[in-house]
């Protein structure tokens, strides 16, 4: 009987030594750069990232990776079909285990009857978390249809992506409805917003499990209610209303674009439920809201508005005047205890070198701001020729953020909590469907070069149709059910809001 | 055996016997419904498959069908869709299947005599709910319709027999009755609700209530109910989650027959499942009569199913296209009567990229007296000739492809992915061509023209050696201006620099009666190309002239008998007082002039982009 046992365990160990890949012993030294997708070298991650799976681009028959640090047990995979699927129990060990070092992978690939060495990827943990959750809408690439739009929220440390709203579901019931950007405060998940259009049209307030809907008099407006943002203490949102128009191009590579015609900036107070105007012009656009960190400035990007004719059909003089509109970055100061909004200043002239900004995103400290820059327009995820810069503002320095901009759009960047991560939405794989990019920002005000979105599967970023549209760190989830959402957008609104100066 | 073998009237015989017995029967039904389908509907197959991207080890599309109820069967479904592309291997599948419904029916029936030819009834209503789909399919967005109602109902029918079987066993039988629903459901969701109907049938019909039979049913109903409603049925409205993947509303006419014709089979031969002795028929099936019998259903389902001419003029048209094969679409078209707007928008198509014909001289030679499309259900018109038309004009322009990704929103499917592939091409765009081409590249049968397809990443100037893409590539527009949405327009109206983008635009003027964009846009034409006008266009500016502005007749040179034709064709509608009359004297007198087309042609009802807005005429 004991010999049986021990038999039985001898087989058991020759059974799971033959499972587990082994480091190929006799190998040959490439002292080459191995190619692999995404490109997952040289690039700094949070210790909670989820696995970094990658595909290998070499030729090979049988891929061996071994996963290595200072700390803690190295992992050896094997590829299958040239993936290797990284276990996340044992990577999320190895990453806390080694906070603030490097992370080796050792590539051997078997090809032509031997292994080959390839020199090893270097990547870099960082000592600092990410928020643990990003929330996107996922939109059709053009922009212009809208069937399968909807809201997304990622849990960055696993693979779960989990459905928020989707336009699908108001199709699956018989309405028709566009899922708008959204808004979270301060990076919290239990105080967003977001907005519907077409059928059933709102503001949807979320408050933890409070939801509001406000229907806006958009014809008194002049526009809908577009670009948000939550004032970082009072109960105040700032709004921008914007009546725009979707237009084609007929040659490469700009296929589509928005075009404001009148945009201004209200501000709802959601305690006296009140929405007032902040700034009206006639002569100049204002667009996409943004608070300084301690609520005293609201920074936007303003246009001149191009003198319409009425003689004219709006294609000839959209033909003629559009690429002239461009964006520069102001802000107007907001006295808290007044409750008023005070002077218009120019932060930064960006029209002087004729070029647009949008999107101005602001870090956490108040120091830098993070813009999108294109030839003209505030779409500038629509260009390929757009960048992200960085707009020091102490020193009014501003400057390209090189690692992170690719060869396409690069339309719309935003912060982490801390200040330390920023996801850039880009288009830098094929120019046309943007996903979402992690860069670590260094307390020097440096960025590294940044990785994309890790997935399961390398080839889900391939085979989904559809771009990520203003990505967003949250430090906690959403918690709001589609069927809670769903009830609420589908009855009736339990505020009706029109501009003050109106009523 | 041995003597049949060597005695060839033995064999005979025996050929006769069989087919003279139930096996003949089911060999001519097998036969019908392939041919049928793989010949006849051979068209409708391959574009039912046009909708149908399957990508069957993709998580996210996995993750799409696993998410809603009887995604199981949806996915087998769609993966036998694939099969389409080969009409005939397709069809020979799903003749298959309903050969094996027939034969699961009759097993579960066991109808004697010349009853037993009832068994072929729901596998031949079936084949006709597939078959009367027509225009609907353009609707109807889930491609795995054929397969998903022949497997659903096999599955139906298969569960209903094995409680038949159960009869006379009430703990096998209640036990069953509360495990089949829940198992019917688990793979083929609300196929399940029809099983719970038969299974109620038979019991109350048998009379065998035992006292467990009913709280179990109950109780199977309540749990089905409860995993359908957990499911997806919180959104307020879920009445379509709760009968997916019944086929919709556009088959439910055809569909509820067979539903009707199984659980009424159920009820007539519930008796039977107590176990009593089956009588002998007093006629038995055998002999020719019931062959005929059932090569006369087979017959009348073929009679009953969709087969409007132009329906399949327009599948037709959908094929060549694909294989750009741009004359005989022209042909084709020009042999229909009395066309619809799709065949004339086909047609349209062809002609502007074909060699041998003009899109001036020859697209107005046409009958634009459209027919309406006829359909069960209501079907927008627009839709019908939108996504392929819209498709076509996406590749020589690459702003255009959002109506291919209008198209992606319900699904993406092989054609909307090759024309956007198309397009990143022609517009040199590799990274994104690449992108769709790996998409495809796992396909089953569209990575055919994938791979085929690859080789211009890796060259692609090769790219221009091939005509189509020549001639999309030398007509690319060179200045960016923008527009907003006007699809089919923007196919013609484009104002590039050669002679044939100029025809487009007139062309297109003309379609929509645009009668001043027309004259507008001829006063940009150059003054050699001006002068050498086709008739249609001669005879277009002489309309203009003496209805809009007598100037337009002073700045070209227009032969002196187009005028004369045209002042008399206007001095008689002018006298006319019956209008329908004077259609058809005028058409008799002086043909399908231009002046004709824009009085008497139904009028085309697109929004014309601002840029060429003018006068409409009639």
């Amino acid at each position: 009987m004991a010999r049986i046992n021990l038999l039985l365990i001898f087989l058991t160990l020759g059974f799971l030594s033959a499972c587990t890949p082994k480091v190929p012993d006799q190998t040959v030294q490439n002292a080459g750069e191995v190619r692999i997708t995404p490109d997952y070298i040289d690039v700094t991650i949070p210790y909670n990232i989820a696995p970094l799976d990658f595909r290998v681009m070499e030729p090979a028959d049988r891929i061996r990776a071994v996963i290595r640090s200072e700390q803690g047990r190295q992992m050896v995979l094997r590829g299958r079909h040239k993936n290797i699927d990284i276990p996340a129990k044992a990577w999320r060990k190895l990453l806390e285990q080694n906070k603030g070092k490097d992370l080796y992978i050792d590539i051997y690939t078997h090809h032509d009857g031997h292994w080959t060495q390839f020199r090893p990827v270097c990547n870099h943990i960082a000592a600092e978390a990410v928020d643990p959750w990003l929330s996107y809408r996922l939109i059709e690439a053009g922009y212009t249809s809208y069937g399968a739009t909807g809201l997304f929220q990622r849990n960055l440390e696993t693979f779960d992506e989990r459905l928020v709203y989707s336009n699908a579901i108001a199709s699956d019931n018989g309405r028709t409805q566009a899922v708008g950007g959204h808004a979270v405060r301060q990076h919290n998940g239990a105080e967003w917003l977001f907005q519907v259009r077409d059928e059933d049209a709102g503001l949807m307030l979320v408050n933890h499990d409070d939801i509001r809907k406000i229907e806006v008099m958009a014809d008194s407006l002049g526009g809908t209610l577009m670009f948000a943002a939550y004032h970082p203490t009072l109960p105040l949102i700032a709004f921008s209303v914007n009546h725009n128009m979707q237009v084609l191009h007929s040659t490469l590579h700009e296929r589509t674009d928005i075009i404001d015609f009148a945009s201004d900036l209200v501000l709802y107070d959601m305690q006296r439920q009140k929405l007032s105007y902040i700034l009206r012009t006639e002569d100049r656009f204002e667009t996409q809201p943004v608070w300084s960190p301690d609520g005293a400035k609201l920074f936007y990007c303003s246009a001149a508005c191009p003198e319409w004719n009425d003689s004219v059909s709006i294609n000839a003089q959209l033909n003629m005047a559009y690429n002239e509109i461009r964006y520069d970055l102001h802000a107007i100061s907001y006295d808290a205890g007044q409750g008023r909004f005070g002077a218009v200043d120019t932060v930064f002239r960006f029209t002087r070198g004729n070029v647009s900004a949008a999107f101005p995103n602001l870090s956490p400290d108040g120091r830098y701001m993070l813009v999108s820059m294109a030839r003209y327009g505030s779409f500038p995820g629509l260009q390929h020729i757009s960048d992200i810069y960085l707009l020091d503002l102490e020193t009014r320095d501003i400057a390209p953020l090189d690692p992170v901009n690719g060869n396409y759009a690069d339309g719309f960047a935003s912060w982490s909590s801390d200040g330390r991560w920023i996801v850039v939405s880009s288009c830098r794989d094929d120019g046309q469907y943007a996903r979402p990019y992690i860069a670590y920002f260094d307390t020097g005000g440096k960025v590294r070069k940044p990785f994309l979105l890790p997935q399961r599967r390398q080839m889900e970023h391939v085979t989904r149709l559809a771009s990520y549209n203003t990505p967003t760190f949250m430090r906690s989830p959403f918690t709001i059910s589609p069927r809670q959402l769903y009830r609420k957008i589908s009855g009736p609104a339990d505020v009706f809001i029109a501009p003050a100066d109106q009523e | 055996m041995n003597d049949s073998r060597n005695n060839p009237s033995a064999g005979q015989n025996a050929l006769q016997h069989f087919m003279q017995g139930a096996g003949g029967r089911r060999l001519v039904f097998f036969l019908f419904a392939w041919l049928f389908l793989g010949l006849y509907n051979s068209e409708f197959l391959y574009k039912i498959q046009q909708f149908n991207l399957f990508i069957g080890h993709d998580r996210l599309f996995l993750a799409n069908l696993t998410q809603q109820q009887g995604g199981l069967l949806v996915y087998a479904g769609r993966y036998l869709t694939q099969f389409f592309y080969f009409p005939l291997v397709g069809a020979l599948m799903a003749a298959a299947l309903l050969s094996l419904l027939e034969l699961a029916v009759a097993h579960m029936a066991r109808l004697q005599g010349y009853k037993s030819l009832l068994h072929f009834l729901p596998s031949m209503l079936l084949l006709l709910a597939q078959t009367t789909t027509g225009y609907y399919l353009y609707l109807h967005w889930e491609p795995s319709f054929p397969f998903v109602a022949e497997i659903g109902m096999l599955l139906v029918v298969g569960a209903l027999a094995l409680y038949r079987r159960t009869a006379g066993k009430p703990v096998l039988r209640a036990a069953t009755a509360l495990l089949l629903p829940v198992a019917v459901y688990a793979v083929s969701g609300s196929f399940a609700w029809i099983v719970l109907c038969g299974m109620a049938l038979e019991t109350w019909r048998t009379g065998q209530r035992s006292p467990a039979v009913f709280p179990t049913l109950l109780m199977a109903v309540s749990l089905a109910g409860c995993i359908t409603a957990g499911y997806r049925l919180f959104f307020a409205g879920g009445h379509a989650m709760l009968f997916r993947p019944l086929p919709d509303a556009g088959f439910i006419e055809p569909f509820g027959i067979t539903l009707l014709a199984v659980l009424a089979t159920i009820w007539l031969t519930a008796r039977r499942s107590t176990g009593a002795a089956l009588k002998p028929a007093a006629v038995p099936a055998t002999g020719w009569r019931p062959l005929l019998i059932t090569a006369v259903g087979c017959a009348v389902t073929a009679f009953a199913s969709y087969r409007d001419a132009n329906f399949r003029t327009e599948l037709r048209l959908q094929r060549l296209f694909e294989q750009q094969a741009w004359d005989m679409m022209v042909e084709t078209a020009d042999q229909v009567k009395h066309p619809t707007r799709t065949i004339s928008a086909y047609r349209a198509m062809a002609l502007a990229y074909s060699s041998t014909y003009s899109l001036g001289d020859n697209f107005f030679d046409f009958n634009f007296d459209y027919l309406p499309v006829k359909c069960r259900k209501e079907v927008p018109e627009r839709m019908l000739y939108f996504a392929d038309f819209e498709l076509c004009a996406a590749v020589p322009n690459s702003a255009f492809r959002w109506n291919a990704e209008y198209a992606a929103q319900y699904g993406f499917r092989p054609a909307t992915l090759k024309a956007m592939t198309m397009a990143a091409l022609v517009n040199r765009e590799l990274d994104l061509a690449t992108k769709y081409l790996k998409i495809l590249n796992q396909t089953t049968f569209h990575k055919i023209w994938a791979l085929k397809t690859t080789h211009y990443l890796n060259d692609i100037h090769t790219l221009y050696d091939v005509p189509f893409y020549r001639d999309i590539i030398d007509r690319m527009p060179s200045e960016d201006t923008i527009e907003d949405f006007n699809g089919i327009t923007h196919l013609f109206s484009y104002i590039g620099e050669d002679a044939e983008m100029y025809e487009r635009a007139l062309v297109t003027a003309l379609y929509y009666k645009r009668i001043d964009t027309f004259c507008a846009k001829l006063g940009q034409l150059p003054g050699s190309l001006a002068q050498n006008m086709p008739v249609y266009f001669q005879e277009a500016v002489a309309f203009a002239g003496l209805s809009v502005d007598p100037s337009y007749l002073e700045k070209y040179d227009i032969p002196a008998v187009v005028l004369s034709n045209v002042r008399e064709f206007q001095r008689q509608l002018n006298a006319t007082e019956n209008w329908e009359d004077a259609k058809h004297d005028l058409k008799a007198q002086f043909g399908r002039t231009i002046p004709y087309y824009m009085v008497f042609s139904e009028a085309a009802d697109y929004n014309f982009p601002e840029t060429g807005t003018g006068t409409i005429l009639y």
